[in-house]
């Protein structure tokens, strides 16, 4: 008995035939014992045997465009099939496996616990630092669209991302894992939000307004890691091309910041100094005598003198 | 209801100030005095003296800017305003300067001198002069009586040559730049002419008036101009290219010469809740203040400023006034905010930015140093984090706009935040100056 499975370019089983006795023929003829509508296949192309040793075999029977085995750039007349890799016909992806092909045990069922107290619990806390941000920068009247408005974005944000990628996860791999696309997106918004306190406390304790500029590297490696496991959620297929695209993201946001950033030096004038203050207990770095101070400011000049020679009309 | 009281009385006040006028005008004693034949007397032996100055875009062969000027010396030399020859000053290759004579003689003007302080230059004609004003020699020893008639003349809004009328109010009170207050009506196109005594001579030359308001001038006292011809007259005519970095060293003196006399001038402690902090004594400063008390919404934090800074700027180009010094002092104080929001109301009113206007043709980008400070000693000086801005003056060398921000950290709900702008700064005298600054933050004793 010998099973010709069709699979797509994703590798996911499109047919499957089984077919009794111990050769098959394929080919776009009807008098194969498996018929495929594919242009670029020959009439009768393909046939499945097996040698002395009882393995399969793939023969090609003279086609035009002939029998290519998956992971061997070159085309074969002949070829011995393990029923693990593909073989391909023409634009036909084909997989040959015999009533002993091994399939892997059972698996138990993953003991259903729930996963919404998580997603809920993430939903309020990434809720919660917005609304402790804008109080903590509230120094007007009270106005209740100072606190709505950040909590109605963060949740457009995560909802937009969210169902772009269940979308995207529901067409390519049928099925549209929402809970799991859900937890990813709020661990990365999370993440986010956490880091971007993180750093606003960090440039004044540290007088390091450096740190403010960080915040859209770090954001968009975040991002490019979200992206990553919401693609490997959709299909383990391809991981270094996604992971190459994952790296590539935030490089070339950081990159282009990065050169934006040089040209605004030059032309915008930006004081580039820490813009949101926090009380004293913040502070961690110690307090400089003015002498140390000044003579930072005296080795400034170099630096600004040097930038004004560079910066010609 | 209040304003219709108000609009009586304003006509009476009208009514009023024509009947003085007029009695003013009736007690004037003898009959050859008379203004009109006075002024006619004047302008009839000032006309061929007088020219008007054009910056010329050589490449257009066009007038970009107009001035006067007067005669001074039989070989041809005149005096104007820097600021009327600033463009052919800084940028020979692309001016030229022309002049136009009350008779429509045109010709060339060769530049010999610049004092960017004062706002004069003096030029030569391509033609000698066989009339030529003189000096005051009252208005040279510094001693014009105030309420003195004086003539300005001029090419106003290139009208024609005009004379008009004025009195000597004195120096000007609380400037660095020496100027002679004359309640006349100059425009612009007068700048660099002359005004003169009823005997024509020389007290000073038409410099500015002050906008929003009416017959507020400004001239140039003449012994600056006779100071800056005797140089003129002595030194060889130097390269056109060579006025830039005149005007560069020039500006680097200047510098040098205000920022010492602030320093000497010293420093008072002005107190500002538990704080004290320096501000200027120098006469020159106009000191100022302004609260957020009453605002509506009713203010969660009080903001109660002090400032002081100069009022004259000094004239570079047309694009470029420079010189402002400013010192102001805020106290904050929360009245119902926790010390996050605090902090943030005063990040949000009070940035670290701001030095004047950023013009990448003058000057190259900034940049900020910031850190906290504790001045010596600690008992006396509260923490202080300070923003320290640079930014390069791009043609001349050495001279910087520089901002320091320094806001107290001995408290949560409090706070001092102290500023200074110095504009055409040379890096030293801003290093002292941010010194003595941050001693002068202090507890109040």
């Amino acid at each position: 008995m010998i099973w010709v499975e069709i699979l797509s370019r994703q590798r996911d089983v499109l047919t499957r035939h089984r077919i009794a006795g111990d050769s098959v023929t394929i080919g776009r003829g009807y008098a194969n014992d498996v018929v495929i509508d594919d242009p670029h296949v020959a009439v009768d192309h393909l046939r499945i045997g097996r040698d002395a040793d009882g393995a399969l075999v793939a023969e090609d029977l003279g086609s035009v465009n002939g029998l290519y085995l998956e992971g061997i750039a070159a085309r074969v007349s002949q070829a011995t099939l393990d029923g693990h890799a593909a073989i391909r016909i023409g634009q036909t992806l084909l997989r040959i496996r015999d009533a002993a092909y091994a399939v892997p045990v059972e698996q138990p069922i993953a003991t259903l616990r729930p996963r919404w107290p998580l997603l809920v619990l993430l939903t309020l806390i990434i809720l919660g630092i917005e609304l402790i941000g804008a109080w903590r920068g509230d120094f007007r009247e009270f106005k209740a669209a100072t606190y709505i408005q950040p909590l109605l974005i963060v949740t457009a944000i995560v909802g937009i991302w969210v169902t772009v990628w269940t979308l995207l996860s529901r067409i390519a791999a049928r099925a549209a894992r929402f809970e799991s696309h859900l937890l990813v997106g709020l661990t990365a918004m999370l993440t986010v939000s956490v880091l971007n306190e993180f750093l606003d406390f960090g440039a004044f304790a540290f007088s390091m307004p450096d740190l403010v500029e960080a915040r859209f590297a770090l954001g968009f490696i975040v991002i490019g890691a979200a992206a990553f496991i919401h693609m490997r959620l959709i299909g383990p297929a391809r991981l270094p091309l996604k992971l190459a695209g994952a790296v590539a993201l935030p490089a070339l946001m950081v990159g282009y910041h990065a050169i934006i950033d040089a040209d605004q030096q030059r032309t915008l004038d930006p004081p580039s100094y820490v813009h949101l203050l926090f009380p004293p207990a913040i502070r961690l770095t110690p307090l400089k005598t003015e002498d140390q101070f000044l003579k930072d400011l005296g080795d400034m000049k170099g630096r600004i003198d040097k930038a004004r020679v560079a910066d010609k009309p | 209801m209040n304003r219709r009281i108000f609009l009586p009385l304003a006509g009476a006040l009208v009514a009023l100030a024509g009947v003085r006028a007029v009695s003013a005008a009736a007690e004037t004693p003898s009959p050859d005095q008379a203004p009109g034949l006075v002024s006619e007397r004047i302008y009839n032996a000032a006309k061929p003296r007088l020219l008007q100055v054009r910056s010329v875009l050589a490449s257009a062969d066009r007038q970009s800017s107009i001035g006067s000027a007067f005669m001074v010396s039989a070989d041809g030399l005149a005096i104007t305003n820097y600021h009327v020859v600033s463009q052919f000053a800084l940028e020979p290759e692309t001016y030229r300067l022309e002049y136009t004579a009350a008779d429509g003689r045109k010709g060339l003007l060769q530049l010999l001198a610049v004092d960017v302080a004062d706002d004069l230059a003096v030029v030569k004609v391509d033609q000698p002069a066989p009339e030529f004003f003189e000096f005051d020699s009252q208005a040279l020893a510094g001693v014009l009586p105030k309420g003195q008639r004086l003539y300005a003349m001029g090419n106003p809004l290139d009208l024609g040559f005009t004379i008009v009328d004025g009195t000597n109010n004195g120096l000007v009170e609380r400037s660095y730049q020496q100027r002679i207050h004359f309640s006349g009506a100059i425009n612009p196109g007068m700048s660099g002419g002359p005004a003169v005594t009823e005997d024509g001579r020389i007290v000073g030359i038409n410099v500015a008036k002050q906008l929003g308001s009416d017959l507020v001038s400004f001239l140039v006292p003449a012994q600056f101009a006779a100071a800056l011809l005797k140089k003129a007259a002595e030194g060889p005519v130097p390269a056109p290219e060579s006025f830039q970095a005149e005007v560069g060293r020039q500006l680097y003196a200047w510098q040098d010469g205000m920022y010492h006399a602030i320093a000497e001038a010293g420093f008072r402690d002005v107190a500002s809740g538990p704080y004290q902090a320096p501000e200027p004594s120098a006469p020159w400063f106009t000191c100022w203040a302004r609260t957020n008390e009453n605002e509506v919404p009713k203010p969660r934090a009080n903001d109660n400023t002090t400032g002081c800074n100069t009022s004259t700027a000094l004239f570079v180009a047309n694009d470029l006034t420079t010189g402002l010094v400013l010192m102001s002092h805020a106290h904050l104080k929360s009245v119902d905010l926790n010390p996050f929001q605090f902090a943030t109301f005063a990040s949000v009113t009070h940035p670290a930015a701001g030095i004047g206007l950023f013009h990448r043709k003058w000057q190259a980008a900034q940049e900020c140093h910031e850190d906290f400070v504790q001045a010596e000693p600690a008992g006396e000086h509260p923490a202080v984090r300070v923003v320290w801005c640079a930014r390069p003056y791009r043609t001349f060398d050495g001279l910087y706009d520089v901002l320091v921000q320094a806001m107290t950290q001995d408290r949560t709900g409090e706070a001092l935040v102290s500023r200074m702008n110095l504009q055409a700064i040379s890096y030293d005298n801003a290093l002292g100056l941010t010194r003595r600054f941050l001693d002068g933050i202090r507890w109040k004793s």
